[in-house]
């Protein structure tokens, strides 16, 4: 089991980082980056199983980190929303990429 | 007084910089939250930050006769964390200095900016100074979150937004994969705590995990000290951030990185230093390179002074590879070197650019030195001093990176480094020469200078020509402070052949 749920987990955080370099709506590129995130988590509790209880306390930590992050994270895509009325960041074009 | 970790009250004691400076920060929230938000009140929660700095200041003196007990608790009480502590409390309080002017220029008269700020130095200290995997996630997220408000501080100005998402998206992104990393050590290890974590991983025979934990650790901190090829954020992040917060990412976010990577690599991995050298290696050669070409042809003042900034990550990740006591100790000397030449620097542009960051160009700089001299001759300083030319901070301290990897047996990246520091001349001499050299082409008018920010600039103009003068005393201090790292930098030497 313990190689199978890292395997999953790996899949997992390469399916977020393809998104995050494939997509180009923001909220999409956001929902990526917390796809990563749970990917991490995933193999924090496989492994913490065989090794202690740290894996488990840092799970908690990072979910506690994301929802922290997804709050400045929103509000940041609505002020760039108020002024462009748009998410997708092929449109931002003041600062070149 | 001594600390045992086992008491866990003993927490307390070991973090009072920090919990001073997060109840001084709530308590300024709670004042601008009450208060009738005017100017004036924000200018009040200003200088209240600068005072909870002070108390901070003196926590952290506190700290330095305080002894622990073994050398596992998650949270370190050694000199380098003090040493990073005071660097990074004395560069919040250069920036809170040099924020009066622009917040009421701007008009961003909201007091949660200096709450922020200080919140955001917490984070830099959880994160420089603890000895667990978790601390160190921890102390990045409180530092980044805060610091993604900071960027896109400035709401009227599609910039600032633009810039805090392309800081928030790659951030965020790059946490993923230092969090990746930290799973995998821990996986590979079976421990989060950094000083036991040396005593598990056998350099001999390293698992695939731990392997995978290692590139990926490179690949997390590459984005957050803005390595080439991991730094495309950093000159659109810096040319919208409002310039004082630019000043704060350049300096003292980039050293509080900078300061987690040496804890994680050169503290819990040291004995695999072989395994991590040459990818951090390519990293360095790429990131001294790269960015100076292309300073070269830049004219916008903010966005060259922010490649010279990834040019200067190279300089500090030379000192890195090192991993000896002088290569930390030169490391810290040249983090406080370029804290005080970096935000001198944007301090000046800060005030020049004039109402709505209008004049940001080199154009704009020609004939500065016959129409506002001071400000040309202040600015020359801490360019000179950026390009490492003596008698200036700059100089010093690359010529200690320099001494260190070749004591260190490298010989390939320090000649590197003299040729790109050759190469970068070419720029920072373009604008010293087109504010002398040019005739002026639209008069700027009266620029005005405040109180506080002309503290700032003696201030950073004084460290940067001491430092330059003498630099013996302060390295003196930088190596003291890494003598508890120092066991850990002889097996290093050791192991090379």
């Amino acid at each position: 089991m313990f190689f199978e749920s890292l395997v999953v987990s790996a899949v997992l955080f390469a399916v977020g980082v393809a998104g995050v370099l494939l997509r180009r709506n923001a909220i999409v590129m956001f929902m990526c980056i917390e796809l990563m995130l749970n990917a991490v988590n995933l193999s924090f509790v496989a492994i913490s199983r065989y090794v202690g209880i740290e894996g488990q306390l840092f799970v908690i930590f990072v979910m506690t980190v994301a929802a922290a992050e997804a709050a400045v994270g929103l509000a940041i895509i609505i002020s760039i929303f108020r002024h462009y009325e748009s998410v997708d960041v092929r449109n931002f074009r003041l600062l070149r990429w | 007084m001594q600390i045992d970790f086992s008491n866990h009250l003993d927490y307390l004691w070991a973090l009072l910089p920090e919990t001073v400076l997060t109840a001084g920060a709530v308590l300024l929230l709670m004042y601008d939250g009450f208060s009738r938000r005017e100017p004036t009140d924000s200018r009040a929660v200003g200088w209240g930050g600068l005072v909870v700095l002070a108390a901070a200041v003196v926590a952290n003196i506190w700290l330095m006769g305080v002894e622990e007990l073994g050398a596992t608790g998650m949270v370190a009480l050694d000199g380098y964390r003090i040493f990073t502590n005071f660097l990074f409390l004395g560069a919040a309080a250069l920036v809170i200095f040099i924020s009066f002017d622009y917040t009421s220029r701007e008009g961003l008269t909201q007091g949660e900016f200096y709450a922020l700020l200080l919140f955001a130095v917490v984070g830099m200290m959880l994160l420089a100074g603890s000895r667990d995997l978790i601390l160190i996630f921890l102390g990045f997220e409180l530092m980044s979150v805060a610091v993604y408000v900071l960027v896109g501080f400035n709401r009227r100005d599609p910039r600032s937004a633009e810039a805090a998402l392309k800081y928030f998206l790659l951030g965020a992104f790059s946490s993923a994969f230092l969090l990746y990393g930290m799973a995998m050590l821990y996986g590979a290890s079976g421990t989060t705590n950094l000083a036991e974590m040396r005593g598990l991983l056998d350099g001999a025979s390293l698992s695939l995990i731990a392997m995978a934990g290692l590139a990926l650790l490179v690949i997390g901190f590459g984005f957050k000290v803005s390595a080439v090829p991991f730094h495309v954020w950093t000159p659109d992040a810096y040319e919208g951030a409002p310039t004082p917060v630019t000043a704060f990412l350049a300096a003292a976010i980039k050293a509080s990185a900078f300061a987690a990577f040496i804890r994680i690599f050169v503290v819990a991995l040291g004995d695999l230093h072989e395994y991590w050298e040459r990818l951090i290696w390519v990293l360095a050669a790429l990131t001294m390179i790269v960015p100076n070409l292309i300073a070269l042809v830049q004219d916008n003042i903010k966005r060259l002074l922010a490649y010279s900034s990834i040019a200067h990550a190279g300089y500090l990740l030379v000192a890195l590879i090192a991993a000896n006591e002088s290569g930390m100790a030169s490391f810290l000397f040249y983090l406080v070197a370029y804290t005080a030449m970096i935000v001198g620097a944007f301090a000046v542009v800060l005030v020049l650019a004039g109402k709505g960051d209008e004049r940001q160009r080199l154009s704009d700089y020609a004939g500065l030195g016959w129409t506002h001299p001071w400000a040309a001759a202040v600015l020359s300083i801490f360019l000179v001093s950026l390009a490492g030319l003596p008698p200036t901070a700059g100089f010093v301290g690359k010529f200690y990176i320099l001494r260190a990897a070749v004591e260190a047996g490298y010989i390939i990246l320090p000649v590197i480094l003299v040729v790109t520091t050759l190469i970068s001349y070419w720029y920072y001499l373009r604008v010293i020469v087109a504010m002398y050299m040019k005739p002026s082409v639209a008069d700027m008018g009266r620029v005005a200078w405040g109180g506080a920010l002309r503290v700032a600039l003696v201030v950073c103009a004084a460290i940067t020509i001491y430092l330059g003068i003498l630099p013996s005393w302060p390295l003196l201090k930088a190596r003291q402070s890494v003598e508890g790292l120092a066991p850990v930098a002889e097996q290093v030497a050791e192991a090379r052949p």
